[in-house]
């Protein structure tokens, strides 16, 4: 006697084409007479039931479920068809693709899947950031917004909700963070220590987080607060939630703080907060004047100063007062620097204008030119991270080839005599950005410019980072051990020349 | 920053017709089927089809600069997946991005209109001179053959044999009821049942005929049936069917078979046969019922009028 199994997948769709080849090989198994996989609409499961491939409990199957059909001559091979059919239709699902670990699709189902967790990151287009971010802290859930293009409004209402919570709202556009020694969005593998680290966006914090590493040091968090925290508007919310929990932190003995220079009101509310702490404090204000601070802080220029002041070794990052200093080609008087980094294009900005150099930027600090202003030749500081480079693309951290175009460009340009890099490595960077410079560069060995760069990372990320530097002084490339160190050699080269 | 971390940042170089709202921005979806060379998303008040750079062009369909090499089904994206549209952005889980700033709005071309009845015979006559060998026994292909008993029968094509004769009549007026629009209704395996491709392809023809009342009718019937019981998908390429947008080999054809031109006409056919297993067929078979209609009934003939222009 014929048996009939039936499997009805909910909301399951494939071409007809997968279909068609699935029930040809099903309806080829031994011992089945048919098989078809229809969608159950009622028209399908007239000639379904009219072919006996329908059971009543298949009968409430709708349009956009995946009936399989089968007709057996036992119960036997009508099961194992079914299982065959299952297999086939898992393929194509999984194909390519290890995990079969269940994920959430929403903050809610991630809530409800681990009640345990207490931390979301939002790494969604700016338009639709703000409205999950909301989600997140109705959850009870810390919120990193990763993401960009999120309103000053939005930031103000997000952070002040999430404060009467207490809990962080770490961003927008916040990149980089390091929560209990989980590195967050692009971060570099960092030891465990003693310094906190308080920042605004992404790369200051990567830079100053790898000296402090490279040093022999570490770090116990490190807080990104999105570049927009330190505004008058927004009122320093999200670090002075963050200097309140590091002094609470019995493992952060020192706190580091990096910014853009604030506005003078938030760094009076700062400099008043920093005064009642029982810790001590280094201020890293890019292009920021000086600042009158109490005793248990240190106001630094650059973010090589805000690492070596924080583990109190002053020599470990001495290089380009020991580096031969090498003039520019002949002709050549002008310096380009191509940063993936914004933090890190601010401080070489800074260090070539306070060799008295006139430069010029497209994220020029105060008191530089922006580019589109300047009608003479400068040396130009690009951040090829921001909207204009970005836009449609990823970040030149992911994909260095973003700088690719850029850098040729500058090494044919026979004006330019030196070309300033970064180079970032860690989690969420590109695997091998070295290679990247190197083969751009690799094609012009006579008279071209020096090619100075600094690689942001440590030895246990990911890229290896013995190996980058290897790759780029292999290319001919300097490599110097500090951003700020790069820029400074940049400027004693070009100064040999005058 | 951007949503991190991107594996690709890509161009979207063709909106359908269908999908040009998306340029407004502000919305949320969810990857809802997914292919080796396409896939699926839902939005709030649509569907549209992301595909490869050679994709073919059609009202749902995106056409990106992504190489025809690379497997959808491989680049970790999974049906319910959340899509971000911005204005000129499309996001997709947290891998993909596809710039629309540039994107062009694709229309379907507008239909010679220097056509005859002696060349609408022709392109029916030329049609059932094709190779039958290369029609789909499974679907409604057969349909488009005078003669369609020539070709093997399948349970799909038995089921809406009747409703196929009832269509033509009721075309014609000799027959009042609609009750053949629902046999059609999700007719058929797959993503697109043959027998939504059947009357999509039935309704895009009569909007090329200037029959607005027919497909009106039509599509008041079937539009609330299509949402209850078919799926999501098939009855987006419905609704864009019913505004008369349909796949650009699908309107190839059409426009050889009213021409009559022969050779155009096979090599529309060849696209044709590249849209699914049976879905450029079914659709064919439609748009041939409402040709045959036509030509068979002086009256109807007389109503005829040159091609709206769908833009």
């Amino acid at each position: 006697m014929s048996i009939t199994v039936n499997l009805v997948r909910h909301g399951f769709f494939l071409d007809s084409v997968a279909l068609m080849r699935i029930s040809r090989t099903i309806g080829e198994l031994p011992g089945i007479e048919e098989a078809a996989l229809m969608m159950g609409t009622p028209s399908n499961k007239q000639i379904m039931r009219d072919a006996n491939l329908l059971k009543d409990a298949s009968e409430t199957a709708v349009g956009g479920d995946l009936i399989v059909g089968i007709r057996g001559i036992n119960l036997e091979a009508a099961d194992l068809a079914l299982e065959t059919a299952t297999d086939l239709l898992n393929t194509p699902k999984h194909s390519g693709d290890e995990r079969t670990v269940w994920q959430p699709k929403s903050i809610r189902a991630g809530v409800v899947a681990n009640p345990d967790r207490n931390f979301a990151i939002i790494s969604v287009p700016g338009d639709f950031a703000a409205a999950e971010a909301r989600k997140a802290l109705k959850n009870g859930l810390h919120t990193m917004i990763f993401s960009d293009n999120v309103s000053i409004e939005d930031e103000i209402a997000l952070k002040e909700e999430a404060k009467a919570q207490g809990l962080f709202l770490m961003g927008p556009d916040c990149g980089t963070a390091i929560i209990g020694g989980v590195p967050l969005g692009f971060a570099n593998v960092i030891a465990r220590g003693d310094i906190g680290v308080i920042g605004a966006s992404g790369t200051g914090i990567q830079e100053v987080t790898s000296l402090v590493d490279r040093a022999g040091n570490g770090i116990s968090h490190a807080i990104g607060v999105g570049g927009r925290d330190l505004s008058i508007e927004v009122g320093a919310i999200t670090t002075l939630m963050a200097i309140d929990a590091f002094e609470c932190d019995p493992s952060t003995r020192h706190i580091i703080v990096i910014s853009k220079p604030p506005d003078k009101q938030v760094v009076s509310k700062i400099v008043k907060r920093i005064a009642t702490s029982s810790k001590t404090f280094t201020l890293c204000l890019i292009g920021s004047s000086r600042i009158e601070l109490p005793a248990n802080a240190t106001q630094v220029h650059t973010l090589k100063e805000a690492a070596s002041h924080a583990v109190s070794v002053n020599t470990a990052f001495d290089w380009y007062t020991q580096h031969k200093v090498m003039p520019l080609p002949a002709g050549r008087p002008l310096i380009r620097g191509l940063f993936s980094g914004g933090t890190l294009a601010s401080e070489a900005q800074l260090v070539l204008h306070a060799g008295d150099e006139k430069v010029t930027s497209n994220a020029p600090l105060n008191g530089i030119k922006h580019l589109s202003d300047s009608d003479e030749p400068h040396h130009i500081i690009l951040d090829l991270g921001s909207d204009e480079y970005t836009r449609g693309r990823p970040h030149p951290m992911i994909d260095p080839s973003v700088r690719d175009d850029v850098l040729i460009e500058a090494v044919k340009d026979p004006s330019v005599g030196l070309i300033l890099l970064d180079l970032i490595l860690g989690y969420g960077a590109n695997s091998n950005p070295a290679a990247h410079i190197a083969q751009c560069i690799a094609n012009v060995k006579i008279d071209r410019p020096l090619i100075i760069t600094s690689v942001t990372g440590t030895v246990h990320d990911p890229q290896d980072y013995a190996a980058q530097i290897k790759i780029l002084e292999a290319a001919g490339a300097i490599v110097a051990p500090t951003n700020a160190d790069a820029a400074a050699y940049a400027l004693a080269c070009l100064q040999t020349n005058s | 920053m951007s949503p991190m971390p991107i594996l690709g940042g890509f161009l979207a170089h063709q909106l359908g017709c269908s999908t040009k709202k998306l340029k407004q921005g502000n919305r949320i979806g969810q990857l809802i089927a997914l292919f080796r060379s396409s896939f699926y998303v839902e939005f709030s008040d649509g569907v549209c089809c992301i595909g490869h750079e050679n994709f073919n062009s059609g009202p749902l369909n995106i056409i990106t600069d992504v190489p025809a090499s690379v497997d959808w089904r491989q680049c970790g994206l999974q049906p319910g997946d959340k899509v971000w549209i911005t204005k000129d952005k499309i996001s997709v889980g947290q891998s993909l991005q596809f710039s629309t700033k540039n994107a062009k709005v694709w229309y379907p071309p507008i239909t010679d209109d220097n056509w005859t009845f002696a060349s609408f015979q022709d392109g029916l006559d030329s049609l059932n001179d094709y190779d039958r060998n290369a029609i789909p026994s499974e679907g409604l292909g057969r349909f488009i053959l005078s003669d369609w008993s020539t070709i093997e029968p399948h349970p799909v094509s038995d089921f809406a044999e009747p409703a196929v004769s009832y269509f033509r009549l009721w075309l014609q007026g000799k027959f009042d009821t609609t009750k053949w629009i629902n046999c059609f209704v999700g007719l058929g395996p797959g993503l697109t049942p043959s027998g939504d491709d059947f009357i999509g392809g039935a309704m895009i023809t009569l909007r090329i005929l200037g029959n607005t009342n027919s497909v009106n009718q039509i599509w008041d019937i079937c539009c609330p049936l299509s949402h209850a019981l078919g799926n999501r998908i098939s009855h987006a390429h419905l609704a864009s069917a019913a505004s008369g947008f349909g796949s650009a080999s699908l309107h190839k054809t059409i426009n050889a078979l009213m021409q009559g031109h022969d050779v155009t006409l096979r090599s529309a056919l060849q696209d044709l046969d590249k849209i699914g297993h049976t879905s450029g067929w079914d659709a064919l078979a439609g748009a041939v019922t409402v040709c045959q209609a036509y030509l068979e009934d002086s009256n109807l003939r007389n109503r005829l009028q040159t091609a709206p222009n769908l833009v």
